[in-house]
């Protein structure tokens, strides 16, 4: 099971940078770093095919969102990544760079947001006229 | 990016912790200096190429 092995990777690496801290904090934040990609490398891979699927059923004439599937998933991904640097930053003690990080994901995320507002905004007026 | 690499960097990480002690323990602060930076270029690069194939894969995944 996935869980099982995501929890035993997360505890060997808490283990070593509570061993790390007090003499090299340095080698216990890069080993911080390496168990939270690792974790996400192993999730990442295991939901694939998940996205896979979501993409050939929505590519289908048939959905009329189609093209908003993509914006979602773009957005999903900036936040994941905006996220995962954030909590590094919070990690490593600079918490007004994890802020400004953050405000980065949440302006990329809106800035791929806008077509999908602009064709619905377009429909919207079009039932009202 | 496996569990072996989490080990393979706690490993250079206690190894450049002791050296640090034996060189600072026998006078040469200056050469614990540099051992210190020496582990941490190692383990930067090993991380580096990791992290850069995490990104790709969310790149190639969400198809940003």
């Amino acid at each position: 099971m996935l869980i099982i092995k995501i929890a035993a990777l997360v505890l060997a690496g808490g283990l070593l940078v509570l061993v790390l801290k007090k003499e090299q904090p340095a080698f216990a934040f890069l080993v911080s770093v390496c168990g939270a990609g690792a974790v996400l490398v192993l999730t990442f891979r295991q939901i694939s095919p998940l996205l896979e699927l979501i993409e050939t059923l929505t590519s289908g004439t048939l959905f009329a969102g189609g093209q908003g599937i993509g914006c979602v998933l773009q957005v999903l991904g900036i936040s994941l990544v905006a996220q995962f640097a954030a909590d590094l930053c919070r990690e490593s003690g600079m918490g007004a760079a994890a802020n400004a990080v953050e405000l980065c994901g949440r302006m990329l995320a809106m800035l791929q947001a806008l077509p999908l507002l602009q064709s619905l905004v377009g429909s919207l007026s079009s039932f009202l006229q | 990016m496996d569990i072996d690499l989490v080990f393979k960097i706690a490993a250079i990480g206690i190894i450049v912790a002791v050296l640090n002690q034996l060189l600072i323990r026998s006078g040469r602060e200056d050469q614990a200096m540099m051992t210190t930076l020496a582990g941490l270029i190692v383990v930067l690069t090993m991380l580096v190429r990791q992290i850069s194939d995490l990104f790709v894969l969310i790149k190639a995944l969400f198809d940003l």
